[in-house]
């Protein structure tokens, strides 16, 4: 997945969303700018598949440099799949956050969310204005 | 962050009447979100009843058998991150402030905001704390302490580390917890704390005075830091996490 592809939320998680078997599923996962950010990601904790969401609800946590910070969805649905191997393998969010990197997979069970989510070009002015 | 100097801040010292372990980390969780629901920014002192282990919120339970010395310490989680601490001869403070992004490099900021605090409280009485970025010693993250991990905003004094803090963010605020060490514990007595390696006891109410001044002067998001205590809405919640949280089982359990 490209980055210029995907929509973001204002929380820095990215969403890819494809159809399959008629269904809408949402890949979920965090933007290389919040990786950087964080700096150093020593710990994740994420969700079991199955765990039903809501756009805006925390579904995981990360520790970076002493700190811990949540993790949100960014849209609504169940938990299909997860990354489980992740958390063994954090590196793979700094080298390769848009594929090996994804971290959640959700059935959508409407557009809730959606029309909250940024395009590429918004979210780069968003992150150029954090500093 | 909210700018500008027309906010008032919260200190809170409870110095005299140390709490239980749960009792304090609830009421660091209730101030956190009372503070991302609107409440005034606040600074919290305090003690603890008895020492304690308090483990950092990924820490495994199970790795305390690493460390003899407090394994008759009651024990807590926290939210925050970072590693064990002995809480006994030592300060802890807790900031809790609004944020607008939790990745923002202003909230890890504030650590050193809160350090560079502590250290000129320090300098004041002719004490001399280094930054361990200063001081060219090389970070170290995975010992079961907190005081023998380092971090590049770590406070050393004669090359012991004796001042570090760890963070719980949510969307809304951030809550920094740290820990000032003054002397060492009998139940982690490899620590020493400032008072030992200075010669000289350390009089907890001059240096809450003395860091206060200092955070003042450093946080220019706040326009005055007054004296306060909790209000009955944030002790009832505090109430509550005690029972659902910090003494329940599955909260301590959750890495085993």
């Amino acid at each position: 997945m490209k980055p210029e592809d995907l929509r973001y939320a204002e929380s820095h998680e990215w969403v890819h969303v494809s159809e399959q078997d008629g269904q809408q599923v949402a890949t979920v996962g965090i933007s290389a700018f919040a990786i950087e950010q964080l700096n150093d990601l020593v710990y994740m904790d994420l969700p079991e598949a199955g765990r039903t969401l809501k756009a805006g609800e925390e579904f995981g946590e990360v520790e970076s440099v002493k700190a811990v910070s949540p993790l949100y969805s960014p849209v609504s649905g169940e938990i299909v799949e997860v990354n489980s191997q992740l958390p063994d393998n954090l590196e793979w969010l700094n080298e390769d956050p848009y594929q090996k990197g994804w971290i959640l997979k959700v059935r959508m069970s409407g557009d809730e969310g959606l029309d909250q989510l940024l395009d590429h070009a918004a979210y780069q002015k968003q992150c150029a204005e954090s500093g | 962050m909210r700018t500008g100097g027309s906010i008032t801040g919260r200190v809170i010292r409870d110095l005299d009447s140390p709490g239980g372990a749960a009792w304090n980390m609830a009421v660091d969780q209730a101030l956190l979100q009372a503070v991302a629901g609107g409440a005034a920014p606040t600074l919290r002192f305090y003690r603890w009843q008895e020492p304690t282990l308090s483990l950092g919120y990924f820490q495994s339970l199970a790795d305390r058998v690493h460390h003899a010395a407090s394994a008759a310490a009651p024990v807590v989680r926290r939210c925050s991150g970072g590693g064990a601490i002995l809480h006994d001869r030592e300060l802890t403070y807790s900031l809790i402030v609004p944020i607008g992004d939790r990745t923002s490099s202003k909230v890890q900021d504030l650590v050193r905001r809160m350090h560079d605090s502590i250290r000129g409280a320090f300098a004041l009485a002719n004490i001399s704390l280094a930054s361990v970025a200063d001081s060219g010693v090389a970070a170290e993250g995975s010992t079961f302490l907190c005081f023998q991990r380092r971090a590049s905003e770590d406070l050393l004094c004669a090359g012991y580390k004796v001042v570090g803090s760890a963070q719980r963010r949510t969307a809304g605020a951030v809550l920094q917890h740290g820990s000032i060490l003054l002397a060492a514990s009998e139940k982690a007595p490899e620590l020493p704390g400032i008072g030992d390696l200075v010669g000289r006891r350390i009089e907890m109410d001059q240096l809450v005075d003395g860091i206060l001044d200092q955070f003042q002067q450093r946080h220019e998001g706040v326009g005055q830091w007054r004296v306060g205590g909790l209000e009955a809405e944030e002790r009832q919640v505090a109430q509550q996490q005690v029972v659902e949280r910090f003494e329940n089982p599955s909260w301590l359990n959750r890495r085993p």
